[in-house]
């Protein structure tokens, strides 16, 4: 049950609390109606009761009538025998309703024939028995010969009849009517009406007799005084009740027109023709000297019947109608009642859907951004937060003043989700900003340790180089060490050898200065050559100028020949001869000129030469005299060497002893060099742990959307 | 009419030599300071100051050759104030003469602002000689201070 009740939505929830507490208002209001219900039940028994009543107190009242009338009868009056035949047809038609009514009432007035026994009444009591007495009574009431049979065989109809009242006005609530006016109209018309007719019947009955002997005793005066004082009692108690019904009409659903109407005169009509009948009484019982005739006296007694029985009718009428109104009133009132519950109810229920609405629709909106939120899109969420303020409701208001408009708790609600959000959306931007900087920073670290461990691996391999060059060494060292030797073993065959090489080369020293002297006298020939070739040269120079001089000056002539014009034009021919001749010379010179220029350039090569060659073996042979000084020094070097070299060689030795060390020393700084680096290695691993770490929450903060 | 030949870097020349004064060997000039490349200097000649122009400078902003035949040719120069000046030439391979009529010349068809003294041009079997006007040799910035601190020497009547 409690699982079920957290399951409903709020609007069910809210649906269900106003069912809960419709319905005991369902229940009163079932209560209220069925009270109506029972109070218009009960006036319709009543209404009932009086349909078949009516016909019973008409029986009696004819009943009554049929027994005087067939008295008189048989005391000889023949002439009633028409009246009796008359009174015969309306007890009939009496007896016919009586049955139409009995027989459509009979269950809930309770007068079934199993009713009756179950109420300990006997068959002679049952409505069909009564008419079946009556049909035998109707058609054989001529032979009956004696009053005492004629009062037994009225008795069989009267008594049950009277029963069947008493029980009547039992089953259909008469005795119980809770309003005053119909209770005084019912005392009239059931209660006291019938028991008065009965009572005039038999005082007439009575009388008649008495009259009908022709004298009467003092008994009979004091019976008829006590009559009279009787009729007068009851007329009292009818005045009484039906002045209280009117006085209290009005109390009772509004006053009734027609009984304020009908009743006053009938009940006057009744008086009137009863007090003449009472004076009657009185003068019979008071003065013994007064004597009526029979005929006049019937008559006077069946006006006091009919007066009486038209306002019992009368009365019975009004009271139907009373009922009707009754009836009428609370039929209204259940319907009014069940109208006003139903409107109520209407009401109550559009102001719950109202409220519900009130609460899911902002929970609906609240529930949505929150849901934005969950999916990352805070840009969203804030939007819709935007949004809300069509209903009334800034949220930008309410961030810079709360206690401004937070009136209830779907505006708190509104307000922490804001605050949520814009929380939310400064974390996250800050998360972000941060989750950046550690990526860069992780990623500068991880390039760092790149760098360091390209700078260790170099540095390896630096050690390594160190390592390999050290070990060359020593190897060199050794190997050196070792020529060492064979160089000491050497170096004295060499010394032997040089010895003798000393006296060759005295020799060639002797053959290349006779050849640098032969040398420099062939450079003297060629110099002299030279000079010889540079006097002719001068020559032709001068022989060139000289061409040149007389070119210049035929020009000359032969533009001073032109200027003479026709005077010069001799003198112009001998200057163009001239200046051919100076050309022609000028070429010879020229030709002479370029051959002394070669055999000068031929001569000046040969001294180069000549001069390149004893230079050359100048040197030479100075050379030769210093590689033979060098010579002897080397001898007495290498005669002096030998002891010399054990020492390189030991010190040759001790190279090669520290390069080893070196190559240790080296090894071991390798060793360390490769766990720096696989150190860097893990550290390497770890940064990128912690890049991708950084980049995993980078993703998850990246699902946020976030409003700038 | 006979011309004087020379050559400006291995092209032919010709000047009327009605024009020349006389033709000179080379010698060592007075050099005149912040004087433009083609002034090679001053140069007395029998008693007068003459200003020399070096023609290959001149054409080619290159100076002529130290050579035999390279030499001074004297011409008569009447400036643009109608007065009568001797001038200085530097020219290479001064050494021929060649004799043409006036009507063998033909007009070269184009004439460029910087060597608008180069005029109308004759043949022989060598080649192509083109004619030299002594009166558009010097530039016209140099022409404005020519000779105008100098003496003036008025134009013969001839």
């Amino acid at each position: 049950m409690r699982r079920y009740l957290k399951g409903l939505r709020i609007s069910q929830k809210i649906l269900l609390s106003s069912l809960i507490f419709a319905l005991p208002i369902v229940v009163l209001l079932y209560f209220m109606i069925s009270g109506f219900n029972h109070t218009i039940r009960f006036s319709n028994q009543e209404i009932w009761g009086m349909k078949v009543l009516e016909p019973l107190e008409r029986l009696v009242e004819l009943v009554s009538e049929h027994q005087l009338l067939v008295r008189l009868y048989i005391e000889g009056n023949k002439s009633v025998e028409d009246k009796i035949n008359g009174n015969g047809k309306k007890v009939d038609e009496a007896f016919s309703a009586l049955l139409k009514e009995g027989k459509r009432l009979e269950v809930p007035l309770r007068i079934s024939e199993k009713h009756l026994k179950a109420a300990g009444m006997e068959e002679r009591f049952y409505i069909l028995n009564i008419h079946k007495n009556w049909q035998e009574l109707n058609s054989s009431w001529k032979t009956i010969s004696s009053t005492t049979q004629n009062d037994g065989q009225h008795e069989l109809i009267m008594v049950p009849v009277q029963a069947l009242i008493k029980k009547v006005g039992d089953t259909s609530n008469m005795v119980l009517d809770p309003d005053l006016d119909s209770y005084y109209i019912i005392d009239v018309s059931l209660l006291t009406m019938p028991k008065v007719q009965n009572r005039l019947s038999s005082f007439i009955l009575d009388v008649e007799s008495v009259l009908f002997k022709g004298f009467r005793t003092q008994t009979d005066a004091v019976r008829f005084g006590s009559f009279a004082a009787l009729l007068e009692n009851d007329l009292d108690r009818l005045r009484q009740s039906i002045a209280t019904a009117l006085a209290e009409d009005k109390h009772y659903y509004g006053e009734s027109p027609t009984l304020q109407k009908n009743m006053p005169p009938l009940l006057a009509g009744y008086e009137s023709s009863l007090i003449a009948f009472i004076v009657v009484l009185k003068r019979l019982s008071n003065d013994p000297a007064f004597n009526i005739p029979i005929a006049e006296f019937m008559e006077t007694s069946q006006q006091v019947i009919e007066s009486g029985s038209a306002l019992r009718a009368g009365s019975m009428k009004e009271l139907t109608i009373l009922l009707d109104r009754r009836i009428d009133n609370f039929k209204k009132k259940a319907y009014a009642a069940l109208s006003l519950s139903f409107m109520a109810l209407l009401l109550a229920a559009t102001v719950v859907f109202f409220i519900s609405r009130g609460i899911t629709r902002p929970l609906r909106k609240v529930a949505d951004i929150a849901g934005k939120i969950a999916a990352g899109d805070l840009h969203q969420a804030r939007e819709s937060l935007e949004t809300i303020k069509n209903a009334g409701f800034d949220i930008n208001d309410l961030l810079i003043d709360p206690s401004k408009q937070v009136k209830n708790e779907i505006h708190q609600l509104f307000y922490a989700i804001a605050t949520m959000t814009s929380s939310l959306n400064s974390l996250l931007a800050q998360v972000q900003k941060s989750g950046i900087q550690v990526t860069s920073s992780s990623t500068e670290i991880a390039a760092s340790a790149r760098e360091l461990e390209a700078t260790v691996a170099e540095q390896a391999a630096s050690i390594n180089q160190v390592t390999v060059t050290s070990k060359e060494i020593s190897a060199t060292a050794q190997d050196f060490a070792a020529t060492m030797n064979s160089v000491t073993e050497m170096a004295s065959k060499t010394a032997e050898l040089a010895g003798t090489s000393m006296t060759d080369l005295s020799d060639i020293n002797a053959t290349m200065n006779a050849l640098l002297e032969s040398t420099r006298q062939s450079t003297d020939k060629l110099n002299t050559i030279n000079e010889k070739m540079g006097n002719i040269s001068q020559v032709i120079t001068t022989i060139t100028k000289v061409a040149n001089q007389i070119n210049l000056l035929s020009l000359n002539a032969a533009i001073e020949a032109e200027k003479a014009g026709e005077y010069g034009i001799g003198f112009s021919v001998v200057a163009r001869e001239i200046r051919r001749l100076a050309d022609q010379t000028a070429v010879a010179a020229l030709e002479i000129e370029a051959m002394i220029t070669e055999t000068q350039t031929s001569v000046g090569e040969g001294m180069a030469a000549v001069e390149l060659y004893t230079r050359q073996t100048r040197t030479s042979t100075e050379s030769i005299a210093s590689i033979s000084i060098r010579l002897e020094r080397v001898i007495e070097h290498t005669q002096g060497l030998k002891p010399q070299f054990g020492a390189v060689n030991q010190g040759m030795q001790m190279q090669s002893d520290s390069a080893c060390q070196i190559s240790e020393a080296m090894g071991q700084l390798n060793e360390t060099a490769i766990q720096t680096r696989d150190s860097l290695i893990e550290f390497k691993k770890v940064t990128q742990q912690l890049n991708e770490a950084v980049r995993d929450l980078q993703n998850e903060v990246n699902r946020f959307t976030v409003s700038s | 009419m006979l011309f004087l030949l020379f050559k400006i870097r291995n092209e032919r020349y010709c000047l009327d030599v009605s024009r020349i004064v006389e033709v000179a060997p080379m010698v060592i000039f007075k050099k005149i300071p912040h004087a433009p490349p083609y002034l090679s200097g001053l140069f007395n000649f029998r008693g007068t100051i003459v200003p020399v122009i070096d023609l290959s400078a001149l054409l080619y902003e290159e100076p002529c050759r130290p050579l035999l035949s390279t030499r001074i040719i004297l011409v008569d120069y009447i400036g643009p104030n109608r007065k009568r000046h001797i001038l200085g030439l530097l020219a290479e391979h001064v050494t021929e003469t060649i004799s043409r009529k006036e009507s063998d010349f033909q007009a070269p068809g184009v004439e460029v602002e910087d060597s608008r003294f180069l005029g109308d041009v004759i043949f022989d079997e060598e080649g192509m000689i083109q004619r030299v006007e002594v009166e558009r040799i010097p530039p016209q910035a140099l022409q404005e201070y020519l000779f105008s601190a100098g003496k003036d020497e008025a134009v013969d009547s001839e």
